[in-house]
């Protein structure tokens, strides 16, 4: 027996010690409060379309529950059709020609993100994260046991990660490059002469990509989504691209995600996932079904409307003193710079920090951003344009009119 | 070759003892199947086709339906006594995610994990996962828990696992059993995974008693639950976890990373399920039961079979009298017409078994143990 027994329920693994309370969440539940308690609070924390699932996917789902067989499993790895479907529809979207065996439908694009992860990674092997990133990827990284890399981007070049920032971050451990694009949180859109060179320099140094293409629909202005192994082939060898149907025709609730990978690691994540949680739901994967089967129509609607918003949005926030935000040229996020404002007084306080600032934000002026801090780059905010036009412009005029008090 | 999968994944491909699962030649009659052979209730699918219509189709709450956990909250206080709420409770990417985030949560490489057995195999592979170290404790022969091979695992032990009634063998531990554990287990910091997921399916209207309500567990309890068994609701993943609340902060931390939230519109579902409770069930119950009765009455009279008579569950496992290695025995039924799992599967003294799932017609039942009755007939 030990001599000393702390209580069972105090004591949780290390790998625990690693995770971080996603920072996201705290703004985001303060603000859920205020609203609750019936104040105006203007969100513009939303990681999700504001627009509702296509009635044409909704009805799928609801015959499909007309069917027992729908109430069963599915193979671990999703259901052969829809596997089928995915990669048909990636020919289609992308032009990277694959199999359904190299698609694994998982719990949404996060599940898929900690499964390439846990396939991949062994103790101690380091993961290049060009941030500000979504604040999910270096906690799936820890969770496998991974080092997150950060490679720090900044405003004055729009946010895109350069070949020589990642080779001066590359070490004999570097295993895997993360990339996202369009950005969640920055939107920024690498161009293609920049998606290849990076897709070059992975290729040349045996780094693996994990390639995030959630905003894949989701780009404005002439900007153009390309695939990484689509314009560097030689790299689909060595690279696993994650998608999913939450932001393309807003289906986040439904959690339907999946990977594309080499076949053998498509496998051995299957593997994993067979052990960790079994199949994704499996009405949510007929319905997905319906999704990637069906046209582009509803996420071009959405598109022309986050195209308006945008446009709207970084105006507005280029007008306010002390802010500063680059053109967002994908996903429905602007990312300002508000570090022209540390270190002035507002409202009686000194504004030490992006997250101090947010808080003041919320109180001061009932607007919920996200501060900077929960992607890995403090001094800015997250704002998402996924919200009406009438409440985006009262959202971000409230944020000028506080923020311009600052001195 | 680019890619080596990780160490991680390495261990729990090498150790599993799950099956690849192969398929199965036409015309087989399997009695292998691990779900119920029921649709899911009429309320319970109506309660989704709502929830869809509603639109419960955006991101739900990161730790589960708020509704969903307050009620869970409120059924597992009741139980238990202790004061449980919504932040106690985890919903979970079926029972699975649960068990899988609860054991990454809280055992350290190099932790011993004690797994009474024969039991389900998922905990085995949770704990390669995380690098801990399976410690097998063979039950009795009657699939009681064996309290002094127990007592000596239980040493510096970081984690028991529980499965309770257990798969594969239909035992039910009963109120003594759970307090004797929980004797052994006083002044200790080894954590209780009790993983329920047949609570409702327990026979001859015998009451079963959760480890919720035992006193000297509830400190160390991390109670993993299924809506898949008693609700027929495999394919819709839903499962949860109830502990204190430090203990469910630490796994919550693991699935939301792994997973996010789960399905926004089958919480919807899950919940209706939870109000009208297992007496919605009650026709799958009495026919699972009329079928274990028919499946014992058969064993009994086959001369290379024997079994125990299982109080919970939807399984039957038994012992041949053959000298043939488990694979082959499999590999011969197979052969014969019917699948059935390998008992070695849900640890090493299940050699010499098979399980057999009576979620299955009793048409399909009859043929299939015809099936088995002449492939050890002519071993």
């Amino acid at each position: 027996m030990t001599e000393t027994v702390s209580a069972p329920s105090r004591r949780v693994s290390a790998r625990i010690g690693g995770i971080a309370e996603s920072a996201t969440l705290a703004v985001d539940a303060k603000a859920k409060a205020k609203k609750a308690a019936g104040e105006d609070v203007v969100g513009f924390g939303a990681g999700e379309p504001d627009f509702p699932t296509p009635a044409a996917i909704v009805a799928a789902a609801v015959a499909a529950c007309a069917d027992p067989k729908n109430h069963r499993y599915t193979p671990a790895g999703g259901l052969p059709e829809l596997k089928e479907a995915i990669a048909v529809k990636t020919r289609r979207d992308s032009g990277y020609a694959v199999t359904a065996g190299q698609v694994l439908v998982t719990n949404g694009g996060k599940q898929a993100v900690y499964e390439a992860f846990a396939t991949l990674l062994d103790p101690g092997d380091e993961v290049l994260l060009p941030a500000p990133y979504w604040t999910t990827y270096p906690e799936a990284v820890k969770l496998a046991g991974g080092v997150p890399v950060d490679v720090v981007t900044t405003e004055d070049q729009g946010y895109r990660v350069t070949v020589e920032q990642l080779e001066a971050a590359r070490t004999e451990r570097t295993k895997v490059l993360l990339w996202c694009s369009p950005s969640n949180p920055t939107g920024a859109v690498a161009s293609p002469q920049e998606v290849e060179a990076i897709g070059r320099w992975a290729l040349e140094h045996g780094i693996w990509v994990l390639a995030d293409e959630i905003y894949e629909h989701l780009v404005y202005g002439g900007a153009e989504h390309v695939s990484m192994p689509v314009v560097v082939p030689e790299l689909a060898d060595q690279c696993v691209v994650v998608n999913g149907v939450a932001k393309t025709y807003a289906m986040t609730g439904w959690r339907v995600g999946w990977l594309i990978g080499p076949v053998d690691v498509v496998k051995a994540a299957t593997n994993l996932q067979s052990h960790a949680t079994s199949n994704v739901s499996n009405v949510s994967q007929v319905a997905a079904l319906a999704a990637v089967s069906g046209d582009l129509e509803a996420v071009a609607q959405m598109r022309a409307a986050f195209d308006r918003r945008r446009q709207t949005m970084v105006r507005m926030l280029n007008e306010i003193p002390g802010v500063d935000c680059p053109e967002p040229h994908g996903a429905f996020y602007c990312y300002p710079s508000v570090r022209a404002l540390l270190g002035k007084t507002l409202r009686g306080h000194r504004i030490e920090s992006s997250a101090q600032l947010a808080e003041l934000v919320l109180e001061e002026a009932g607007v919920a951003v996200v501060p900077g801090e929960a992607f890995g780059t403090p001094g800015y905010f997250r704002l998402s344009y996924a919200l009406g036009d009438a409440d985006l412009e009262k959202g971000v005029t409230r944020l000028k009119e506080l923020l311009s008090e600052a001195a | 070759m680019l890619f080596r999968q990780s160490q991680a994944i390495e261990r729990v491909a090498r150790a599993s003892l799950r099956p690849a699962g192969g398929l199965q030649p036409p015309g087989t009659v399997s009695l292998a199947q691990g779900e119920p052979d029921f649709p899911t209730p009429e309320p319970i699918v109506e309660a989704l086709e709502r929830a869809v219509r509603d639109g419960y189709t955006r991101y739900g709450d990161m730790d589960g339906d708020p509704e969903l956990r307050e009620t869970i909250a409120e059924n597992a206080a009741r139980l238990s006594g202790t004061p449980y709420t919504g932040r106690s409770v985890l919903v979970s990417h079926g029972g699975a995610a649960a068990i899988t985030a609860a054991i990454l949560a809280t055992v350290n490489p190099g932790d011993r994990v004690v797994l009474p057995e024969p039991t389900y195999s998922l905990y085995l592979d949770a704990v390669q996962l995380a690098g801990g170290q399976p410690v097998f404790v063979p039950n009795h022969a009657d699939h009681h828990l064996d309290f002094d091979r127990l007592q000596a695992a239980l040493d510096q032990a970081r984690m028991v696992v529980l499965c309770n009634p257990v798969n594969p063998t239909g035992a039910v531990f009963g109120r003594e059993e759970l307090q004797r554990l929980g004797e052994c287990l006083s002044g200790t910091d080894t954590l209780l995974l009790a993983d329920e997921a047949y609570a409702d399916i327990v026979y001859d209207g015998q009451p079963f008693t959760s480890s919720l309500e035992v006193d000297s567990l509830q400190e160390r309890l991390i109670y993993v639950q299924t809506m898949s068994k008693t609700y027929a609701m495999t394919g819709w993943r839903v499962g949860y976890v109830v502990a204190d609340e430090a203990i469910t902060a630490s796994i919550r931390h693991v699935h939301r990373t792994m997973n996010s939230s789960i399905n926004a519109a089958v919480q919807r579902a899950a919940l209706e399920a939870i109000r009208l409770g297992p007496d919605l069930a009650a026709p799958m119950l009495a026919a699972y039961q009329e079928r274990r009765d028919y499946v014992m009455a058969r064993i009994d009279k086959m001369e290379r079979l024997e079994a125990h008579q299982p109080d919970g569950a939807f399984y039957v496992f038994a012992r041949h009298f053959s000298d043939l290695p488990a694979s082959q025995v499999i590999e011969r039924l197979l052969a014969g017409g019917v699948a059935v799992r390998s008992g070695p599967e849900f640890g090493p003294s299940g050699e010499g078994h098979i399980r057999l799932s009576y979620a299955a017609s009793l048409e399909k039942l009859e043929e299939g143990l015809n099936r088995i009755e002449a492939v050890f007939d002519g071993l």
